[in-house]
């Protein structure tokens, strides 16, 4: 009998000493992949910030981000649930075919009003300027797939938003109908299933509504060149859902190299619009135009008129298919832009103005505003 | 700081164990003293100072009690009035202060409540009145009395546990590898319960509790939820509570006891949170006459206890509605309905009682009057009996809801002798899910990097 206590509190002690152990012995991770984001290091002890409590707070985040075998905690959690029968992981619903859809509500009317008073402005702008404005929200996998959804699902019909904005907005605006385009193809992978973002054949009917509707002829529909057949995006890593396949990362165009000037930090930096080197790490969505940043403009080389995409990271794998059409396309990322969108039409000569977002992202953007300065 | 947290685990524990056994026995004490301090202080950095001060002067007021008692009663019974008075001043105070002003139509203070101060306060009190009624003796060593009054293990959630019932074990208590094993798993189970169980199915409540067109089904399947998660975050609390103290040499008594296989109102207060329903009979009811003086007087102490019960639980008037309900049942069945029952088959009985519960947590769990009558409406079919939404949760909970089930009747105990040999392996497998559970509640990724 006493040999099978010690077992047992050994266990314990062993359990907990290895945990304790490992948090410090191990090097300190900076960056995780997994999560995209910084890992707290061990705080600096002071009197002030035991006194106010920081320091604990910040030891306690310490623990956490660096504990041992993270990651693979989270996924057995996500295993764990799973087995009980649950459907849905931290905000990530497990739907059919493998595939991880984000969750999504609908925001609340304030918000519809507010992005409308916004676009509003910026339609005015445009008018002044002559400039057409066109408007793009993109429904996401939820909405357009919602038969891969668990049934009754909770979620929001973002179908139903986009109806509302483009009901409610000033005349001028042309609003494209991504969700019908989307939908007559909602069987075909046009949405990655690891990831929230859509694919390249995905963007391919975006674009092909889009330039339509701007009274242009779309390129032809490219077949597929795989770039990554080990994409797992950010709805994978999110739900922790390890048992699910990766996707496949395609290019549905032929890659014309074109001259990139970045923006960042103000300063013009010569980029490539296609990034290989990411196609090894996690991210390798960001092979599509590398990230973000507050402006960006393309010389594609070919003729046509200056195209403003205020943008979010839907674009990226979009913009490709642009280039062709215009001798010119400007990527602009509200968050960081925080120049007068009006004057930047004014000043580079745009031709055409085009608001192409995630439904999802729109609707919980907090810098609408700044379109209409 | 919580028990449920990867600091308290892997760094807190490890490092107070580790050095309790390797000091000799006279230093421990001084040991878990600190380390009580540092474990209070890490939520409540400044409310350290107030646990202090209420250590030193019940520590005081024991001391001159005990120097009063053989020569003058009424002096030390003045004490103990005084220092009462304190005690429940300060909880008072901290505690409901802002409601009382809120009555007048007068701006609360906004203070922070110092986590535990229920709990303690009362486990203090317990002190100077057991010493005077002549159940104990005065505690002469500041430390021990310290280590008492602020011991981790149930500092911040209960048990209450008296000063009576510890005072020879702060002086000479045996720590055994017996005691040790037997800590281990009954924390385990606690931090299983807590992190496992009503972390889990808590979400469930969460999602019903502010759904303004929750159906009848939703409505039931969230206060069910919310039953199981206040019992399980409750009950195991306590578990690790105990556990603890076992690991440190320590024997509390026990606070929960299933409760909800209780077959009456009256049985369930013997069950649920023990250690406060016998504070409150021993320190209230007793002294108030409880049963000794007629039936009607009786009636009236139920009465009088029960409100009190339920506002101990929070500064809010569904609290002491919440306890007048459970007098209005204490008082029922006082009267007429336990003899009635006896006639009863069982089960009818316990579903009588499971309803009242259940209809009683309702009370607890939702302040507003506003949204308490609107989801007392919604459980009686107000906004219809079933949607899509309430069967997707009955269909991602029901699992859930099944283990939480059996996990409150004592069904574990019949396998026990026969899982016996793989108790090493459970606790491992146990630690490791509430490891996982606990690091993912903290797993954050950023994800809209991406925009």
């Amino acid at each position: 009998m006493l040999k099978h206590f010690r077992i047992e509190i050994f266990t314990f002690i062993l359990f907990l000493l290895l945990g304790s152990l490992l948090i410090f012995i191990l090097p300190d991770r900076g960056f995780s992949e997994q999560e995209n984001r910084l890992l707290s290091s061990l705080p600096q002890l002071s009197i002030e910030s035991v006194k106010s409590g920081k320091y604990m707070r910040e030891f306690e985040n310490y623990v956490s981000d660096q504990f041992p075998l993270r990651d693979k905690l989270v996924s057995l959690k996500a295993v764990s649930e799973l087995s009980l029968g649950k459907t849905e992981n931290n905000g990530v619903f497990f739907g059919t075919d493998g595939s991880l859809i984000d969750s999504y509500s609908t925001p609340d009317s304030a918000q519809l009003e507010d992005a409308v008073r916004s676009l509003s402005r910026l339609a005015e702008n445009c008018e002044e300027l002559r400039v057409p404005l066109y408007l793009a929200l993109i429904p996401g996998a939820g909405t357009v797939q919602s038969g891969r959804l668990p049934a009754n699902a909770p979620i929001g019909d973002q179908r139903d938003y986009i109806d509302s904005v483009y009901g409610q907005i000033n005349p001028y605006i042309r609003s494209v109908d991504i969700t019908k385009a989307l939908s007559e193809r909602k069987d075909d992978y046009i949405y990655f299933r690891t990831d929230h973002h859509w694919t390249a054949l995905g963007a391919y009917y975006g674009y092909a509504e889009t330039l339509t509707a701007m009274g242009l002829t779309p390129l032809a529909l490219k077949p597929g060149h795989v770039l990554s057949n080990s994409f797992f995006g950010t709805a994978y890593s999110k739900s922790g859902a390890s048992w699910v396949r990766p996707d496949t990362l395609e290019a549905r165009v032929e890659l014309y190299s074109a001259a990139s000037l970045d923006y960042n930090s103000g300063v013009a930096t010569p980029v490539s619009i296609y990034n290989p080197d990411r196609l090894s790490e996690k991210d390798k969505y960001a092979y599509f135009l590398g990230g973000n940043s507050p402006l960006r403009i393309i010389y594609t080389g070919f003729g046509g008129g200056k195209l403003l995409i205020i943008r979010d990271s839907y674009s990226d794998i979009e913009t490709p298919y642009f280039l062709t059409h215009f001798s010119e396309i400007h990527l602009l990322d509200l968050r960081y832009y925080k120049g007068s969108v009006r004057d930047y039409i004014a000043e580079s000569g745009i031709t055409e103005v085009l608001v192409n977002y995630s439904a999802a992202n729109f609707s919980a953007e907090g810098n609408l505003f700044l379109l209409g300065r | 700081m919580v028990f449920s947290s990867l600091t308290f685990l892997f760094i807190f524990l490890p490092c107070t164990l580790a050095v309790y056994y390797v000091l000799p026995r006279k230093w421990r004490n001084v040991w878990l003293f600190a380390a009580n301090l540092v474990f209070y202080a890490w939520g409540e950095p400044i409310y350290v100072l107030l646990m202090l001060a209420s250590i030193t002067f019940n520590y005081i007021a024991g001391i001159l009690i005990a120097k009063q008692l053989p020569v003058s009663r009424k002096n030390a019974r003045t004490i103990l009035i005084v220092n009462c008075a304190l005690n429940l001043g300060l909880l008072v105070f901290f505690k409901y202060t802002d409601l009382f002003l809120g009555l007048f139509g007068l701006q609360g203070f906004g203070l922070t409540l110092p986590i535990g101060i229920s709990f303690y306060t009362f486990q203090t009190m317990s002190y100077p009145i057991d010493l005077y009624r002549g159940e104990t003796s005065a505690q002469k060593n500041y430390v021990k009395f310290g280590t008492y009054v602020a011991l981790f293990p149930q500092l911040i959630a209960g048990p209450i546990v008296r000063y009576k019932d510890v005072a020879l074990q702060l002086s000479e208590r045996r720590e055994s590898s017996a005691a040790f094993a037997s800590g281990v798993r009954r924390f385990t189970a606690g931090l299983c319960k807590k992190v496992l169980l009503a972390n889990n199915i808590g979400q469930l409540w969460e999602l019903s509790r502010n759904n303004p067109d929750i159906s009848a089904l939703g409505a039931w399947l969230g206060i069910l939820a919310f039953s199981f998660q206040l019992y399980f975050d409750f009950s195991g609390y306590s578990d690790m509570a105990i556990g603890l103290g076992r690991m440190l040499g320590f024997e509390f008594l026990e606070n929960f006891n299933y409760p909800y296989i209780s077959k009456s109102i009256t049985e369930f207060w013997r069950r649920w949170h023990i250690s406060l329903s016998s504070w409150f009979r021993d320190y209230v009811y007793i002294p108030l006459g409880g049963n000794r003086k007629g039936f009607a007087r009786q009636l009236l102490n139920i009465a009088i206890v029960w409100s009190l019960t339920g506002f101990w639980h929070g500064a809010s008037w569904n609290f002491l509605l919440w306890g007048v309900y459970y007098a209005f049942w204490l008082i029922i069945e006082k009267a007429f309905l336990l003899k009635l029952f006896e006639k009863l088959p069982a089960a009818v009985r316990h579903i009588y009682t499971l309803i009242i519960v259940v209809l009683g947590w309702v009370l607890f769990a939702v302040e507003d009057f506003g949204a308490l009558t609107a989801y007392l409406s919604a459980l009686f079919g107000a906004n219809g009996g079933f949607n899509g939404n309430s069967l997707y949760y009955l269909r991602n909970y029901a699992a859930m809801l099944i283990i939480c089930a059996a996990a409150s009747t004592p069904v574990v105990r019949l396998f026990g002798k026969r899982l016996e040999r793989f108790v090493p392996l459970l606790t491992l497998i146990a630690l490791l899910l509430c490891t996982a559970y606990l690091v993912n509640s903290t797993y954050n990724p950023f994800l809209y990097f991406r925009f």
